[in-house]
């Protein structure tokens, strides 16, 4: 049986998916707060709010993920972060947990990928600083 | 560090379940700790690993379901398009068919109409028109019949059929054939007459072994065929073996559904729609049968049709016919390995007494355990030259058994020496062959109705 996963808008910039929260905290960075097991279902809602941001937003987007409390990834959500990922508007991905579990689900979500705009942090900190190290080196192109 | 109580007892999960992997169960999860260190780090890689290797695996099974669908599809695809191809063989078969005999009714009525035609040449052309348009009919037939039985309009009509006699029928009509081609043919048949008895369509039954003798005869330059049933409690089964052309595996798949012919070059030679073994094995699944063959190429076939036994009690047989009790028949075994000679002398023999009746056996040793399995036997007519244990030494060791049993020697040898090996072995006369009817009216005199008068 299928899963039946809530989705409830908090605001404009920012949705409740299951537990996960997704935010818009920069004109053009994504941040999703992954909580528990990202079920086949879950990562499907995720992606649709996922596309509902990006829509609202003009140019390229980024994303950054905690992992912090994420539990397992299903095989067809890490395929949907592989998606998200290969979206034309998506430019880079941000990973980030302090533990070795966040770790390893990260190696594996971004292993499936083959793609180098997948990058892993310990600390939100050096991921938020990494991606606009990025988008600067973009934008000065 | 990992000597604590509780990470040992976390390692060993992750053993245990290891070990589930190997054995194939790729259903096993480890549970996480939830401290979110290193352990649970390598549970989750591990949880990971096993849900990529699963969905592998099934991804393989599927896969492998696809081919063996595909496989599948190829091989109803092929056999979509042979049959297609049997269908052009089978029109362009039809139209020759038709077109024969055609050409001889259209040509001859023409013909008839000439002026300055003698009698003698008008009643040849009429006959011919007669032979052609039965031709025309038969063709006709075959076509309908298939027709009926593949839109289930023939129903069965089952009656009390002497099995043996039956088959006696078919041997005689074949046999006349037979000799046309020099093809020697013969005839074995399991059970004693009494015993032959069963409820079976005649006609349907009829036109498969027929089909199979035809075919036999069509096929088969040299050697011989062979007829005959073996039956058990449940089946009966029919067979016809020849030392014809034989049919190659490939073929043997195809050969009973319609429109096939072993080959199309040999059907024009032969004649006929190939219409023939899909009508037969019609017929046979309508007796609650089947149909199969063993066949090499260049050696000859042997077709076998198992029909269920409904084997009619005799006393019901006897009931109907008013015939005699069965039990006052006399009781004669014939050792003889030549079908032909066996069917003379039954034939003698039932002319100079019905209430005869004859049990067969083909080799010495058939012969002792027929007496065995049927005393008390009046008479045993024994061949001298036999296969797998010759008649003197099977009338030796009949002797032994039962010493009361008279036993008569007959053979082509007509020699004094043979005559005495005869007697040696025990022998109570001794007729040559070719055997006259008067000369076993003599034996029959002194073995049987003087031995049944006392």
């Amino acid at each position: 049986m299928k899963e039946e996963i809530k989705v409830i808008k908090i605001s404009e910039n920012e949705y409740l998916v299951g537990n996960n929260t997704t935010t818009l905290i920069n004109p053009n960075i994504i941040l999703v707060e992954a909580i528990g097991d990202q079920t086949d279902e879950l990562a499907l809602a995720q992606k649709e709010v996922c596309d509902t941001l990006v829509a609202q937003v003009e140019g390229k987007i980024n994303y950054l993920i905690d992992l912090n409390q994420c539990g397992k990834n299903s095989k067809k959500a890490r395929a949907t972060w592989i998606k998200i990922n290969n979206q034309k508007k998506t430019l880079f991905v941000a990973l980030y947990g302090l533990h070795p579990v966040a770790k390893v689900l990260a190696t594996f979500i971004m292993g499936a990928s083959g793609k180098k705009n997948f990058k892993f942090f310990s600390r939100r900190e050096e991921a938020l600083v990494w991606l606009i190290q990025m988008n600067g080196t973009i934008n000065d192109d | 560090m990992l000597e604590k109580e509780p990470d040992i007892k976390r390692i060993e999960e992750l053993i245990d379940a290891l070990m589930k992997v190997a054995r194939g169960d790729y259903s096993i999860q480890v549970p996480l700790s939830g401290e979110n260190d290193h352990l649970d780090a390598l549970a989750m890689g591990f949880n990971l690993m096993v849900d990529d290797i699963g969905s592998s695996k099934k991804i393989e099974k599927e896969n492998e379901k696809i081919k063996r669908l595909n496989k599948q599809l190829e091989e109803a695809k092929k056999a979509a398009e042979e049959s297609n191809r049997l269908k052009s063989i089978f029109i362009s078969n039809l139209s020759h068919e038709i077109r024969t005999p055609m050409n001889g009714i259209i040509g001859f009525a023409n013909l008839l109409n000439e002026d300055d035609i003698s009698t003698e040449t008008r009643k040849n052309y009429t006959q011919i028109i007669v032979n052609s348009s039965n031709q025309l009919l038969r063709i006709i037939d075959d076509i309908l019949e298939i027709s009926r039985l593949e839109t289930k309009q023939v129903k069965l009509d089952e009656q009390v059929v002497n099995i043996n006699d039956f088959m006696f029928e078919l041997f005689n009509i074949f046999n006349l054939k037979s000799k046309e081609s020099k093809i020697p043919i013969y005839l074995k048949r399991a059970l004693p007459d009494e015993y032959s008895n069963a409820y079976t369509d005649r006609l349907k039954l009829s036109k498969i072994l027929c089909n199979l003798l035809e075919n036999a005869l069509k096929f088969t330059n040299s050697g011989h065929i062979e007829f005959g049933y073996v039956c058990n409690d449940v089946e009966i089964e029919f067979y016809v073996k020849d030392t014809g052309i034989g049919i190659n595996k490939e073929k043997q798949k195809s050969i009973f559904g319609r429109f096939s012919q072993v080959d199309s070059a040999l059907s024009k030679k032969s004649g006929g729609l190939g219409l023939g073994l899909a009508i037969a094995s019609e017929n046979a699944a309508l007796l609650g049968g089947k149909i199969r063959v063993i066949s090499e190429e260049g050696s000859g076939s042997t077709f076998y049709l198992s029909v269920p036994f409904k084997q009619v009690d005799k006393q019901i047989v006897d009931n109907k016919t008013g015939t005699a009790e069965l039990n006052n028949k006399f009781k004669i075994i014939i050792a003889e390995d030549e079908e032909v000679n066996l069917l003379y002398l039954e034939t003698l023999l039932k002319k100079i007494n019905r209430n005869i009746h004859i049990i067969q056996a083909s080799n010495g040793e058939e012969a002792i355990d027929l007496c065995k399995r049927n005393y008390p036997v009046d008479l045993v007519l024994m061949d001298v030259k036999l296969p797998v244990l010759n008649g003197l030494e099977a009338t030796r060791k009949i002797k032994q058994i039962y010493p009361d049993l008279p036993v008569i020697a007959q053979s082509a040898y007509t020699s004094a020496h043979e005559i005495e090996n005869a007697k040696q072995a025990g022998a109570n006369g001794y007729i040559t062959k070719p055997i006259v009817k008067e000369k076993l009216f003599e034996v029959l005199e002194k073995y049987i109705y003087v031995k049944n008068n006392d």
